[in-house]
Order: C-alpha cells, then sequence, then structure tokens
C-alpha cells in the first residue's frame, strides 16, 4: 500500500476550481488535500463541491448527502449538522480573517464504480467571525450510482488563489 | 532528512512517485523526561504533514500531555493556539474550546497505561499563505479513551520545523514520559 501522488492543481481568481480526470480504475480511495486557499472576502463562507461526470459535465441534478459533527462555538458544546437535499456537498470553510481558510481533507471512495454511490469523508476547520475555529468532520454520499472523474470547488465567493494535490491509495 | 520511502513504479503503464516520506523521528529514551523534541525538520517541499505520536508514561499518576509547534526560524510557538475537540474519557463525554492557551490538546490524560496515540494531520505546513491548520484523532488513557478534534494555530503562519511533546504530570505525581516513547512526521510532497 502505498499513496501515489495523482496531480498538483492550482488557479488564481477562478469561480469554480475544477480538478478533472483524478479518477481512473487505477484507485479506488483518493485523498484531496487542499494546499492553500485565499477567497476574495473576508466573511465566513462554505466550501461546496460537485462530481464531474464521466462526460465531462457537472453533476449538478443529483442529491448530496452531508452528515458531520460541527464543532462551533466557543462554549464547549458539539453539535449536529446534516443536509440530506442538496445539489452540492457543503461545509464550513471560515475566512472570517486574512489566511484563516482552515483544512480542507478530503477522501472519495469507488468514484470510477458506476454500481455503487460515490462516498467520501472530510475533515475541515476555519476561524469564525465570531471568534472561535470551528471543527467539522463528517461524512458524504453522492445519490447517484454513477462513475464521476472529478470534482468541482467552489463557494458563495470567488478564489483569490486555490491549490491543491490529489492523491491515490494504491491497490497493493 | 527524508528517509527511505520514495520510490518511482509503473502503475497502469505511467510511472509515478510515491511522495509521501518519513521526515523524521524523535524518541524518549530516559524514561524521566517530562518533554522531548523533534527538530529541523524540512517541511518545505510538503504542504501537509502526517504526526504521529506514541507514548506512555511511567507511574501511575495522571499527566497532562500537550504538543507545541516549532516555527521557521527554529523557535517554539507559544502563541494563540486554537481548538476545539470531543472527548470521551472513562464514562465522561465532553468537549472544549481553547482559544488563548499557549498550546493544544492539554487534556491528554495517561494513568501511567501504555499508551497513548495521537494522530495530527496537518495543513499549510509549509505556507505562509494559511495559518496552520491540524485535525487530531487521540486514544488516551490506555484505550479507555479517545478524542477528536482540530484547530489552528491563530495569528502566526509560518513553515513548521518541529513538534514537542509536553507532560504536565499532577502535583503529587511522580509520573514521567515512558522510555520508548516516540514522535514520527511524514510528509505528502506538494
Amino acid at each position: 500500500m502505498a499513496l501515489i501522488k495523482i496531480n498538483d492543481f492550482s488557479a488564481t481568481s477562478v469561480t469554480n476550481f475544477d480538478l478533472d480526470n483524478i479518477f481512473t480504475t487505477d484507485y479506488d480511495v483518493y485523498d484531496i488535500k487542499i494546499n492553500s486557499i485565499d477567497m476574495v472576502n473576508t466573511t465566513n463562507a462554505q466550501i461546496k463541491m460537485q462530481f464531474i461526470d464521466t462526460s465531462g459535465s457537472i453533476v449538478n441534478t443529483s442529491t448530496y448527502y452531508r452528515t458531520s459533527f460541527i464543532f462551533n462555538t466557543t462554549n464547549d458544546t458539539w453539535n449536529y449538522s446534516s443536509n440530506q437535499s442538496g445539489t452540492e456537498f457543503n461545509w464550513w470553510l471560515g475566512g472570517a480573517a486574512d489566511d484563516t481558510e482552515g483544512m480542507q481533507n478530503i477522501t472519495i471512495f469507488e468514484p470510477q464504480n458506476a454500481n455503487v454511490y460515490t462516498t467520501g469523508m472530510f475533515n475541515a476547520n476555519g476561524w469564525h467571525t465570531s471568534g472561535f475555529v470551528y471543527v467539522q468532520k463528517g461524512g458524504l454520499r453522492e445519490d447517484t450510482q454513477q462513475a464521476v472523474r472529478g470534482i468541482r470547488l467552489f463557494s458563495e465567493m470567488d478564489f483569490n488563489s486555490v491549490s491543491a494535490t490529489v492523491w491515490g491509495y494504491s491497490k497493493s | 532528512m527524508t528517509l527511505g520511502l520514495m520510490r518511482a513504479g509503473l502503475l497502469g503503464g505511467v510511472v509515478k512517485l510515491d511522495t509521501f516520506d518519513l521526515l523524521g523521528s524523535a524518541e524518549s529514551t530516559s524514561g524521566t523526561d517530562v518533554y522531548f523534541s523533534l527538530t529541523g525538520l524540512d517541511t518545505s517541499s510538503y504542504s501537509d504533514l502526517k504526526i504521529i505520536i506514541d507514548w506512555n508514561s511511567t507511574g501511575t499518576g495522571v499527566m497532562y500531555g500537550y504538543i507545541r509547534f516549532y516555527d521557521s526560524n527554529g523557535v517554539k510557538t507559544t502563541g494563540y493556539y486554537s481548538l476545539n475537540q470531543l472527548l470521551r474519557s472513562g464514562t465522561d463525554l465532553k468537549s472544549r474550546t481553547q482559544n488563548s492557551d499557549k498550546s493544544f490538546t492539554q487534556e491528554s490524560v495517561t494513568y501511567g497505561y501504555p499508551q497513548s496515540i495521537m494522530e495530527i494531520d496537518v495543513s499549510y505546513a509549509n505556507t505562509s499563505d494559511n495559518e496552520t491548520s491540524w485535525s487530531f484523532n487521540d486514544v488516551i488513557n490506555g484505550g479507555a479513551g479517545a478524542r477528536v478534534g482540530g484547530g489552528q494555530h491563530r495569528n502566526l503562519d509560518y513553515v513548521l520545523t518541529g513538534v514537542d511533546l509536553y507532560t504536565v504530570p499532577e502535583s503529587d505525581s511522580s509520573s514521567r514520559i515512558g522510555a520508548g516513547s516516540n514522535i514520527k512526521v511524514y510528509g505528502y510532497k506538494a
């Protein structure tokens, strides 16, 4: 078992950050790691994600399920958060001040298998305008059994700059 | 320092590099330490890190453990770690928010049982563009407890060059870090 780098991606001044042609039959499991990220505004924002199907079209008609724990207060409590009716995955990105958009680590399972739902997990955090770091960990499922070849990341606002690396877990 | 795990392979007809590398490790051998360090890491080519801390304590007293990072100048960072975590220990389930302490993970308790294992995924380790950000999973108290959480180092962007494990034995405890406790840091080459 080894982690194999599949590709590096970077972009500036974009609305959508596409990581296309990253999923192949060579791997079943992928790690997507954001290496740097800067949004145009310093207000709280979400990161959103959709799949790119095998013809290169954005999958925006499906139902994206996201369920997560979120640690998002200053008073020692945690919450459950879910979105079971989205046309994209979404979770908090933060970004309440420069450079505070936090970790965005995403693991995707079997995106090239047309006979299963593509699922995933994510670890994310960021700085909130109310003065705390929130932490969100959860699971993802896209409710159509289809093969997909990439992802699109976007938000309520544009990216000033963003970079990411995609890794595959070797099958042997 | 990059050890041994880089290699080339033929996969699917395309030569690709395995670039998940062990950057360094440190071990506490005396059995009397209250902290130990792994410094001098060259993380410049690695955007993400995985830190594995496998430690145990001598004696049976309560010990609290926490982590500190070293910045790009090799200076220990002491300001403004922020975290949120959920901790299960014994029958207690509690969360903790920490915004201004000099460290994080201060509730990493052991009761003399080997061992505690902490896995920390670090993002933005080699860039000043984003504040260093992490997610952690922790098995504590010899497996009787567990914790998940994450956080950021606020107001300080830096290239991470080291990590310390500190412990604070309770005042009436003679417990110390056990021999063989170790830190390993792996890097994802960007």
